[in-house]
């Protein structure tokens, strides 16, 4: 398949799923409204780097609609399971748009690997939802001691800190 | 190796979606932020970008100009990745409709095969199958930028025009060939009649002379010989446009030459002369075909300040009572020098100027000036009086019109001559 046909179609998922994301919050917005109309409408002109210069960009209107969503949760308009989906649509939003920053202009494009990467999106969205939804259901566990607390906690963290491992770890396998 | 992007801005997305949640003790961030962090460990977990091993199969190795060929190329990788790839196709070599630039999904341990289709519009010896490829892990985290050298080697040979005629040497050789020698021995051509001497053969008596003089006379013929033809490429300098140039129609010319006079049994040497000097030394057959071939595909304009004449060459490239047919630009002084010398040593020289003034272009890129123009062409026209004082032909030749025309232009110049 030539890139001249995935690339348009790959912006205009990405346009739809960054539009959604953006109306969502605004939907039941309250007295926040304007704030969240305009971090809205920012975070959708701001679609327009990544779209039109090779991904740059990208990590503005992640922020944006992040911001957007933090600000309409926070005032308590959008249900707080939303985050579920929501967390799913940014990173779903995130791996459309660096791939269309990879695709070159002019690509033969094997459709193996438009599979794999759409099996990739599909999964990394279903797993950032369930991860989300663990998370929500963790964090709103009553624990009843500080000492469980605690545990949990640590447990957490080193979790978090799992990530600096990796890239130390393989820092070292490269040297 | 390297990050991709995404690496950092999933870390930093995740990153300050904990500290958020933690700072504002809304647990809903953390949730948004989880699913970075998942793809970031999962990810890096993965096995890094593998080295992509490749090879090309070029379905010719041998074409001529304006050829297609089609370029097999086989990918393998010890791991599954996706990789991004570009075919490096040097000057010359074309795609004919399809991009060269791919994206593959590679199976672990399996070889895929892509063919892609060339167009060979330059002469010349390539090296074809240099790819620039780009090897993402599985989660496109880590990218590495592999750079493969090429393996295939095509060679483009110049392409040829039809000649109806050839410009005839002045002096022929020992040898047997096609041509009627100017001397008198055993030969099918009638040359002359002589009175017999002790030796001759009866069968050559002409009794019909014999009978009217009252002695014995004999016919004489002129023999069939070969002739020795060296092509003489100025190298010194060339005027060149975009793709094209004075030597690659000096080039062309020497190819279209060399086949015609070897297909007339005659022996073809050539002579490059300019930074680097390069002979072969002449002789017939297919062999030489191919020789001669190979050596234009070395051409080259090497540039040089060392003044060079004609004794650099060896007496053997250079051979006595050869035609020479000098295909030059008339640019560098040295190569013109080399011509006077060459006619003063008693050469049989034919020039066909590959003319520079298509390829003239002003400083700046633009047309030239009409005016700086025509000093060059009345320049360029005197020195053509002075070689045809020395008796030497000169024929200019655009590239436009067919080197037939120009082979004819010689011809009519040399019967003038006579």
């Amino acid at each position: 398949m030539s890139s001249a046909y995935l690339r348009p179609a790959i912006a205009a998922v990405a346009i739809a799923v960054a539009t959604a994301l953006a109306v969502y919050p605004m939907l039941d917005a309250g007295r926040l409204g304007p704030l969240i109309d305009a971090l809205g409408a920012v975070a959708l002109l701001s679609l327009l780097f990544p779209l039109l210069w090779r991904g740059r960009g990208t990590w503005l209107a992640l922020f944006l609609l992040g911001a957007e969503y933090v600000v309409a949760e926070s005032s308590g308009h959008v249900a707080a399971v939303s985050v579920v989906a929501y967390a799913a649509g940014l990173i779903g939003l995130c791996e459309l748009l660096f791939w269309l920053a990879e695709l070159p202009a002019a690509a033969s494009i094997d459709t193996t690997a438009i599979g794999r990467r759409l099996l990739l999106l599909a999964l990394t969205s279903v797993a950032a939802a369930s991860l989300a939804l663990v998370a929500l259901l963790a964090t709103s566990v009553r624990l009843g001691s500080a000492l469980a607390a605690l545990v949990l906690g640590a447990l957490a963290a080193a979790a978090l800190l799992t990530i600096p491992l990796l890239l130390v770890r393989q820092r070292r396998r490269n040297q | 190796m390297s990050r991709s992007p995404k690496l950092v801005l999933y870390a930093a997305f995740a990153a300050v979606s904990f500290i958020a949640a933690l700072a504002l003790g809304r647990p809903e961030l953390a949730g948004l932020g989880a699913p970075f962090a998942l793809v970031l460990v999962l990810g890096l977990s993965l096995p890094p970008p593998a080295k992509v091993e490749t090879s090309v199969r070029l379905s010719r190795e041998r074409v001529l100009e304006g050829d297609e060929i089609e370029a097999e190329l086989f990918l393998s990788s010890p791991e599954t990745c996706e990789t991004q790839f570009e075919l490096v196709l040097p000057r010359g070599i074309e795609p004919t409709d399809d991009p060269v630039t791919f994206v593959l999904g590679l199976a672990r341990g399996r070889r895929r095969a892509l063919t892609v289709r060339l167009k060979c519009e330059h002469w010349g010896a390539y090296r074809l199958g240099e790819l620039r490829l780009r090897i993402g892990d599985r989660a496109r985290l880590r990218l590495a930028d592999q750079r493969i050298g090429g393996t295939a080697v095509l060679r483009v040979y110049p392409s040829r025009e039809r000649l109806q005629s050839l410009i005839k040497p002045l002096e022929t050789q020992p040898f047997a060939g096609n041509r009627v020698s100017r001397a008198k021995a055993e030969g099918i051509e009638f040359a002359d009649i002589r009175p017999y001497v002790r030796g001759d053969r009866v069968r050559r008596l002409n009794w019909r002379v014999s009978s009217r003089g009252q002695t014995l006379y004999v016919n004489q013929q002129h023999p069939e010989r070969n002739a020795d033809v060296i092509l003489f490429l100025d190298s010194f300098a060339e005027a060149q446009r975009e793709n094209e140039g004075t030597l690659d129609l000096a080039v062309r010319a020497a190819a279209t030459l060399a086949d015609h006079y070897l297909a007339v049994q005659d022996r073809v040497g050539v002579v490059g002369f300019g930074g680097i000097v390069k002979w072969l030394t002449p002789a017939s057959g297919t062999l030489q075909s191919y020789r001669i071939a190979e050596a234009l595909l070395e051409t080259e304009v090497n540039f040089s300040y060392v003044w060079k004449r004609i004794d650099v060459l060896p007496a053997r490239s250079l051979t006595p009572q050869a035609l020479v047919i000098a295909l030059s630009p008339l640019l560098d002084e040295r190569g013109m020098y080399a011509l006077v010398d060459l006619r003063r040593r008693g050469f049989d020289l034919a020039i066909v100027d590959v003319s520079p003034i298509p390829f003239a272009s002003s400083s700046e890129g633009g047309t030239p000036d009409p005016q700086a123009l025509r000093l060059w062409r009345l320049w360029r026209e005197t020195l053509h009086l002075r070689y045809q004082e020395l008796g030497v032909a000169v024929a200019e030749w655009t590239g436009s019109e067919s080197l037939a025309n120009v082979v004819e232009e010689v011809r009519a110049f040399r019967r003038f001559a006579r």
